[in-house]
């Protein structure tokens, strides 16, 4: 059986998902000719339109269309790609960051129809703007003080899992969205989105707690810039530069850093040693502890490159534990203030219960499931009232 | 023409099934389910299927019958150009670039294919026009004339 397709959907809906034809026919398992020649085709059959929606991941009513959507009625969602790893521009993103991206505008958009709607149903973030040419240090202490974390705080937090989930609270506490996604792309730290006065930020599963930590930070500095976009926390472009101080100076103030490292090190000495305790002790990567060590002058420039020749960077773990169950993985994909703000529109009559099972990614009967561990979640580790 | 049982035709969407599970208290409900099934005026489209993952009565009603409840058979090709046409000018509604296969242009295709003066083809969604139009199988039904109730609308008709 054979379907009418128009070719040039096939065409838009393969650069949409930023493939070329060598990437979309290896996905596809095809030689690239054969794609090629069926996206000239009038007519394809149902089984090759199966595979390519399967492949592309989108419904095939899209591969169905008679025509690509014209611009106005679907606007693409451009993101910066801040990436540029040792002075290299990166591939373009995965499909499955890609995805990622898509459905966190996706979410804006319903946050922001279900408010022009039915008024104010989620909260949108106050957050303060900061422009570039302003100082990454200061705007870190602002930050620090508006949020309320005192130092000891901080220092007191036990383990590295809790430092994320306290700090990734505080975020939340303030109406933003923070997701944890396992990103494969090379290099991707974590992406931040500022649109339509929502702010959403995410972080990559893959990598362990601490460095999280950092990003974290980091993202939410492209939030303060309102300079959204992909990030892979290199020295190189201004914008990056400026988040990367941004967390750092926020996460390891230069005097209580300077009283730390005297208090640990009393006979002082710069080595891998010294940036473990410390990053430890700061709960952010080792490369960021080495990195305010020559910020701050403890280390001589050049210091973080030397010791980054010399790790080994342990591999990256490749999921959870096995016993974490659905609640937890979705609560630890979506966060607080996402699930938060869907079950306050489903409550409120603004979505109904299938709208709500595609934003959060479970079953209606584990809606309140979902909704009590978010709220556990928050008591844990939001900000004491 | 496609003709099922004599009658009007209703194309139930996922949020319809799932309205019913919300409400099983309502005995109504299995018995006019099984009252339109016996007469072959009840479908939905294979994709509805794919939303209903959670475990309740009325779904479960729904999964044992999957296969007889599910029209059209295959992809025919008015069916699938309808699919293309509903998706194109519904993007919000279907989810264009997004990764979950939404079942809603499927439902309103389905309809808008069949429906016909002599045996009209009604959609039942959950959802009425009062929330965000664009974005909802009720929106796309009224501006291409195909006429969409909700659960407690279909309840009212059947049981007259």
């Amino acid at each position: 059986m054979t379907v009418p397709v128009s070719p040039n959907v096939l065409r838009w809906v393969r650069e949409s998902r930023a493939l070329t034809v060598e990437q979309a026919a290896s996905r596809l398992g095809w030689p690239a000719d054969q794609l090629l020649s069926l996206e000239d085709a009038a007519q394809i059959s149902v089984d090759d339109l199966e595979r390519l929606a399967s492949k592309y991941r989108v419904s095939p009513a899209t591969l169905l269309m008679p025509a690509p959507l014209p611009a106005d009625r679907y606007p693409p969602r451009p993101i910066q790609d801040f990436r540029l790893h040792d002075r290299v521009r990166q591939e373009p993103l995965s499909l499955k960051t890609t995805l990622y991206v898509e459905n966190a505008f996706d979410l804006i958009d319903l946050l922001a129809e279900v408010n022009d709607a039915d008024g104010d149903v989620a909260t949108r973030p106050l957050l303060p703007s900061f422009a570039l040419a302003e100082s990454a240090e200061q705007a870190a202490a602002s930050e620090r003080a508006r949020i309320g974390v005192d130092i000891d705080t901080q220092l007191g937090w036990q383990t590295d899992r809790e430092a994320f989930l306290r700090w990734r609270e505080l975020l939340e506490t303030q109406h933003l969205i923070v997701h944890k996604l396992a990103m494969d792309d090379q290099h991707v730290r974590g992406f931040a989105i500022f649109e339509q006065g929502f702010g959403i930020l995410a972080v990559n599963s893959k990598d362990d707690a601490r460095p999280r930590i950092f990003t974290l930070l980091h993202e939410y500095a492209h939030l303060l810039l309102r300079q959204g976009g992909i990030s892979d926390q290199n020295r190189q472009t201004p914008i990056e530069r400026w988040c990367n101080k941004f967390a750092a100076c926020f996460l390891m103030p230069e005097g209580v850093f300077l009283r730390e490292y005297r208090r640990l090190f009393p006979r002082g000495g710069v080595g891998d040693y010294q940036v473990g305790r410390l990053a430890v002790r700061f709960k952010v990567s080792k490369a960021a502890a080495a990195i305010r060590m020559e910020e701050v002058g403890l280390a001589d420039a050049g210091f973080y490159e030397q010791l980054k020749a010399e790790w080994i960077l342990p591999p990256k773990r490749k999921g959870g534990p096995a016993d974490v169950d659905q609640i937890d993985i979705e609560l630890g994909r979506f966060g607080t203030a996402h699930i938060g703000a869907v079950l306050e529109a489903l409550e409120r009559g603004s979505i109904d219960r299938l709208e709500a099972q595609y934003a959060l990614d479970v079953p209606p009967d584990h809606f309140e499931a979902l909704g009590a561990a978010a709220r556990e979640r928050h008591r844990a580790y939001g900000p004491a009232r | 023409m496609v003709r099922l049982g004599n009658g009007p035709i209703y194309v139930f969407d996922a949020s319809a099934w799932l309205d019913c599970d919300g409400r099983a208290g309502d005995n109504r409900i299995p018995t006019i389910l099984d009252r339109l099934f016996a007469e072959g005026r009840i479908c939905h489209p294979k994709e509805v299927v794919g939303e209903l993952e959670r475990p309740g009565a009325v779904s479960d009603w729904v999964k044992a019958r999957r296969t007889a409840l599910n029209f059209p058979r295959g992809l025919p090709s008015e069916y699938a150009q309808n699919v293309g046409l509903v998706q194109w000018r519904y993007p919000a509604m279907g989810k264009v670039l997004g990764i979950k296969r939404r079942a809603d242009p499927f439902v309103v295709a389905v309809a808008l294919t069949y429906n016909c003066d002599e045996q009209p083809w009604i959609v039942v969604a959950g959802e009425t026009l009062n929330h965000r139009p664009r974005r909802k199988i009720a929106g796309a039904c009224d501006e291409l004339g195909i006429l969409c109730i909700t659960i407690d609308q279909f309840i009212e008709r059947e049981m007259q």
